[in-house]
């Protein structure tokens, strides 16, 4: 027997935006309520806490992103289709990050930013990450795709490089063992594994 | 619970305290999990009582000593000092305790005792990252001074802050305070107190050698390899401020630079 679970096709892309939305509602919940003066989760430091949680929801869906293409062929399900509002959205979470470490963190000092980005490697890396997902950014619109047309999905092939430096960044400023750090790098793994295989598989076909 | 009032309060300073409800909810203690915010959540079922300390290895006096035995209330006194966090973050946090120099000198140790070694409680069931499967560092936490710094007036056993007992989260039932060492060294719920003639293999210089120290000095000028060391942000960013303020060499206790003549403090090994 299976369980189908399955909403009316008009609402099904508000949901994908609603769920991306939810953390960034949450934590700019308390924000609000921090600035008001009272005390929250993330009173004592909000730097801190903000700068992790919107540096993990962003590797969450850069890393979801990546996976409906899996999930597609794996499992038949079609959410491809949504991969453009998810990818968005991940840099909504990395415009937040930026923006946590360079106010809150740094208290809006540019020349501390730009000597920490350049000083602290896993910052740069983490930056490098930000960089190469820009153009990605800047080329969402069905009119770049046209446009571009075959240089567009190489153009967009940087979200491997851009999806491993962040890992990395991740992994990196760890103090010790941290199971978010370590589930992002094995769900990485896995899905840049699945992809080697496929380009192997159909290597060897083109071949033979 | 209240444990006296009208304590004599020294080193005290110009600077905010740190309100309570800050210092006792975002903290490290890595036993109760790696979140700032586990300590609290977690140690609510935290057992302090009975509560019993042993204390040997090269000294006169060794034995299993209550905790009634070791710190009677009449012995406490206020001290205000800052805490600084080798993540670059600070507070400003007012402990119950008495020196430590007045235990090691009941205990009369011999000249063989260089250091002294402390050990947390080892408790699975109490502790759920000692359970995990993985857990974030290798169990007991260790941590030592050397005899000088250990007998110096400022080092402080505390049994409380604010003038309440010590919260779980924040070590109860004793803790060690170093204010002049970044804050791991600060080791909280102590089981074990050993007089030793080797320098103690502390928790986190074992973990990552390259980045944590025996001495942990605060230290502006020389950087934690993935961070620098030069400023602290001042806990709680109260209104969504950065409060970023230099840090001070020694963490501001200069008296204690005295130690530490002839060593090169930028060397990794002095770190």
């Amino acid at each position: 027997m299976s369980v189908q679970i399955s909403l009316p096709q008009p609402l099904r892309r508000p949901l994908v935006h609603v769920l991306c939305a939810l953390p960034l509602l949450y934590w700019g919940w308390q924000t609000v309520l921090t600035a008001q003066g009272q005390f929250t989760v993330i009173s004592t430091d909000p730097g801190a806490v903000l700068a992790d949680k919107s540096g993990f929801w962003a590797i969450n869906l850069l890393l979801a992103s990546l996976a409906l293409t899996p999930l597609q062929r794996l499992f038949r399900l079609r959410w491809v289709r949504y991969r453009r509002a998810v990818g968005l959205w991940a840099f909504v979470y990395v415009l937040t990050h930026i923006l946590v470490f360079y106010t809150l963190i740094l208290g809006r000092d540019l020349a501390e930013f730009w000597h920490e980005v350049v000083e602290r490697p896993y910052i740069l890396l983490g930056a490098l990450a930000a960089l190469l997902l820009l153009p990605l950014v800047l080329t969402s619109t069905q009119a770049a795709m046209r446009l571009l047309k075959k240089r567009w999905q190489q153009l967009h092939y940087l979200v491997y490089p851009a999806a491993i430096l962040a890992v990395i960044h991740q992994l990196w400023q760890v103090k010790s063992f941290e199971i978010g750090a370590v589930i992002h790098t094995l769900v990485l793994v896995l899905l840049l594994g699945l992809r080697l295989h496929w380009w192997l598989r159909s290597a060897r076909r083109r071949v033979s | 619970q209240k444990i006296g009032a009208g304590f004599d309060t020294t080193m005290a300073t110009d600077e905010r305290i740190t309100p309570f409800e800050d210092a006792s909810t975002y903290n490290n203690y890595f036993e109760f999990g790696t979140g700032k915010s586990d300590p609290v959540n977690r140690s609510g079922d935290f057992r302090t009582d009975p509560w019993s300390v042993e204390i040997g290895g090269h000294c006169r006096n060794p034995g299993t000593y209550a905790l009634e035995d070791i710190v009677q209330p009449k012995d406490l006194e206020e001290r205000i000092y800052r805490l600084r966090c080798v993540e670059a973050w600070s507070m400003v946090i007012p402990w119950l305790g008495f020196p430590l120099a007045s235990l090691i000198e009941r205990m009369e140790p011999t000249s063989d005792a260089k250091y002294v070694r402390f050990e947390t409680l080892y408790d699975p069931d109490q502790y759920p990252n000692q359970r995990a499967w993985f857990p974030a560092m290798d169990y007991p936490y260790v941590e030592g001074l050397r005899m000088d710094e250990a007998m110096h007036p400022l080092t402080l056993m505390a049994v409380g802050m604010y003038g309440e007992a010590l919260p779980n989260q924040n070590g109860a039932p004793m803790r060690l305070v170093v204010p002049w060492k970044y804050g791991f060294k600060s080791i909280k719920a102590i089981v074990k107190i050993e007089f030793v003639s080797e320098q103690p293999a502390n928790s986190w210089a074992v973990m990552q050698p390259r980045e944590y120290g025996f001495y942990a000095n605060v230290n502006p000028n020389v950087d934690h390899p993935r961070w620098s060391q030069a400023t602290e942000r001042r806990l709680p960013s109260t209104g969504l401020q950065a409060n970023r303020i230099p840090t001070r060499m020694f963490n501001g206790y200069e008296e204690v630079a005295h130690l530490y003549e002839g060593m090169d403090l930028t060397r990794h090994r002095y770190i």
